[in-house]
């Protein structure tokens, strides 16, 4: 199963740094995320929308969050989920 | 005139003048503050040859009309000379309290000419000036010298330099209130140059505003808009800068060991997640800023502020260094030293390259972080190898045969992202009029954060409208002079609100817009008059050649020359480099 990287305050708000999540597509596993981490929703999404500025890389490359929730994931993808981070 | 003040105070240290003059309020209007109008006041004072560290050069710390008001984030300043590293035209800012009390003395500008015959300090209480002998102070270390002088916190302010400034490094800073800095570009060498060891500010005026209801409802507005940002109400405050080490790292854009790698494989360990769970006592904030970035952080052996992503990424991954406390302390010890921690950090991985490659002769390889502390007391000082790696990477490869090992562009030393994978990134610095800068406009945003929205980082064609839209904004923000934190949170035409709310003169967004391209061209011409021309406009050829290594950027290197053209055409140049002389009339700039 897809490994998913949790940076930033997602990683204070459920104390993991990585999980394994199943799920065929980013959506699949962004729900089953929040199932088993509800507070990951209010970091992650209003409305059911994914909030603007939260990035999220598959092996790196980054998904554009208008259309890329649906892009399939394989079991040797690394998912990475920032929240809206900044710095200079 | 609101806003401004309307006087500069002009001291010649040679001959011990002090002399006050109206500031001129149409190049006021023009240029607004801080790098731009101490980029026009430049303009006049230093002509072309002029050696940065001679007599000749001057310092010219500015403020604006925003400073001092308690609009969020307003206590930056300014300090625009010569640049004895580049030889560009260089300005440096800085945040803390010195720009607010700078602005209470009642002047918009001070100029320091000349060269004292033994060292002093300059002491400007509210409107009067002083110059005083300072030989005990020389020597001492910028803590000590911050202490000894009386800076307390919000009522007395001091910048200094340190032994590296007073060595004349090229990569020297000016330290302001200790711990932080008007750092790149050597502005502390041409402090030590004059044998000014400090300025020491203390005031009481008020700056006045035009429209008092209008200018607190652009602070009550700002202040929401702040709270309501996730990026200025959390990630900025919990994390500070250098929680972008991880996200940087996994895009594969973090440079690393000397920009042989784009990936680090150390970026977990410097982490911004790693700082906050290890060394992090609690975070601090300039004075007027309701985002609080700054971090506080704690070792065995010392406390103090930092470290932020560029210094941390600096002595971290460009050395190949994992460990996040001799990180810190390296950052400590460089305030204390008084030296800009990328030029320092990018520097020593430089030398570790040459060491590694037997073009020196020295214990310095990449991951030795038992040896930060020590080769930045030699740099300092200029012993053994440290007296040639004190004026920087360029200086210090070229002297040693191998100059294509210097990450720098116009030998100012680059910041953490790997172009290679930014495209856009790589044409900011190669065109950054005070050489590779993120500060001069940074294509993070647009690139990598989705801030406004996001495009394609490793698209070439189009990419240059989005890096003068970013230079120029930027130059507007750093002429209010405010902090570009600000900017991640409030919309530009905010910022021209409050500039006429804060002056009684009516400024559209647009007319900011225009302001930051009048400040990009005059530096631009200010280059061009020194004999900078297009073939400077590049990059380390390891960053045009060599195909990254690593990870998601794997294979690309920087496609500078297409989007050079296109920049070039875009900002009105023509095919050289030179603005053409329709773009300088529309700009204002016709009679330069």
């Amino acid at each position: 199963m897809p490994l998913i990287k949790l940076y930033a305050n997602l990683r204070t708000v459920t104390g993991k740094k990585e999980l394994i999540i199943p799920g065929e597509t980013i959506q699949a596993m962004l729900g089953t995320l929040t199932q088993d981490y509800p507070v990951l929703a209010r970091f992650l999404f209003e409305k059911e929308q994914l909030l603007p500025r939260v990035i999220i890389t598959i092996n790196g490359q980054t998904l554009d969050p208008a259309t890329g929730l649906i892009t399939s994931v394989s079991e040797k993808d690394q998912i990475a989920i920032f929240p809206p981070v900044a710095g200079g | 005139m609101t806003g401004w003040n309307e006087k500069i105070l002009d001291i010649d240290l040679t001959t011990g003048s002090i002399k006050t003059y109206p500031l001129d309020m149409d190049m006021a209007r023009l240029f607004v503050g801080g790098r731009g109008l101490g980029a026009r006041l430049l303009w006049d004072l230093v002509g072309p040859g002029v050696e940065p560290l001679s007599p000749e050069n001057v310092l010219i710390f500015t403020n604006g009309p925003l400073t001092g008001t308690a609009y969020q984030t307003s206590n930056r300043f300014s300090v625009s000379t010569k640049s004895p590293l580049t030889g560009t035209i260089l300005d440096a800012n800085s945040g803390g309290f010195w720009g607010m009390q700078f602005k209470k003395t009642g002047f918009a500008a001070l100029i320091v000419r000349g060269k004292a015959e033994k060292p002093v300090t300059i002491e400007i209480k509210d409107e009067r000036a002083e110059i005083h002998p300072a030989e005990e102070l020389w020597g001492m270390r910028v803590s000590e010298t911050t202490s000894k002088l009386g800076q307390d916190k919000n009522r007395r302010n001091v910048l200094c330099i340190g032994p590296a400034g007073e060595n004349l490094s090229r990569i020297a800073a000016i330290m302001n209130d200790g711990q932080r800095a008007l750092a790149r570009g050597g502005p502390g060498a041409v402090m030590g140059s004059k044998n000014l060891k400090a300025i020491v500010v203390e005031g009481n005026g008020r700056t006045e505003i035009a429209d008092q209801d209008q200018y607190k409802f652009m602070v009550y507005e700002t202040r929401k808009l702040i709270a309501a940002s996730p990026l200025t109400s959390q990630a900025l405050p919990e994390f500070g800068t250098v929680v972008m080490m991880n996200l940087v790292n996994n895009i594969g854009a973090l440079a690393t060991r000397n920009h042989q790698h784009n990936m680090f494989e150390g970026a977990e360990a410097i982490s911004g997640e790693n700082l906050s769970e290890t060394y992090l006592v609690k975070n601090d904030a300039c004075w007027a800023c309701p985002i609080h970035c700054t971090r506080i952080s704690k070792t065995s052996k010392a406390e103090g502020e930092g470290p932020e992503f560029q210094t941390t990424w600096a002595f971290g991954a460009q050395c190949g260094i994992d460990n996040l406390e001799a990180v810190i302390e390296a950052n400590f010890l460089c305030n204390d030293l008084g030296f800009d921690t990328i030029s320092a950090g990018n520097t020593i991985g430089c030398a570790m390259e040459l060491s590694e490659k037997g073009f020196v002769n020295s214990d310095l390889r990449f991951g030795r972080a038992d040896l930060l502390a020590s080769t930045l007391e030699d740099m300092a000082t200029r012993r053994g190898l440290g007296a040639d790696m004190a004026d920087g990477s360029w200086r210090l490869a070229t002297k040693y045969g191998a100059p294509q090992l210097s990450m720098s562009v116009k030998a100012l030393e680059l910041p953490a992202y790997d172009p290679r994978g930014m495209q856009g990134q790589g044409l900011l610095f190669a065109t950054s009029n005070r050489g590779a800068c993120h500060m001069r406009g940074n294509m993070l945003g647009l690139e990598v954060l989705g801030l406004p929205k996001l495009i394609d980082r490793f698209q070439v064609q189009g990419k240059s409208s989005y890096v003068i839209l970013n230079q120029n904004s930027s130059a507007a923000i750093d002429s209010l002079v405010l902090c570009k934190f600000t900017s991640m949170a409030v919309a530009d035409e905010y910022f021209a609100r409050t500039l006429t709310a804060v002056t009684g003169i009516k400024y559209a967004t647009g007319d900011m817009i225009r302001v930051g391209e009048r400040v990009w061209n005059l530096e631009r011409l200010y280059n061009l008059r020194e004999g900078f021309t297009s073939r400077d406009d590049t990059l380390p050829a390891r960053l045009l050649n060599e195909p990254a290594p690593d990870g998601p950027s794997k294979g690309w290197v920087v496609h500078l020359e297409p989007m050079l053209k296109e920049y070039y055409r875009a900002r009105g140049w023509d095919a050289n480099g030179v603005p053409l002389p329709k773009k300088l009339a529309e700009l204002g700039l016709k009679e330069l």
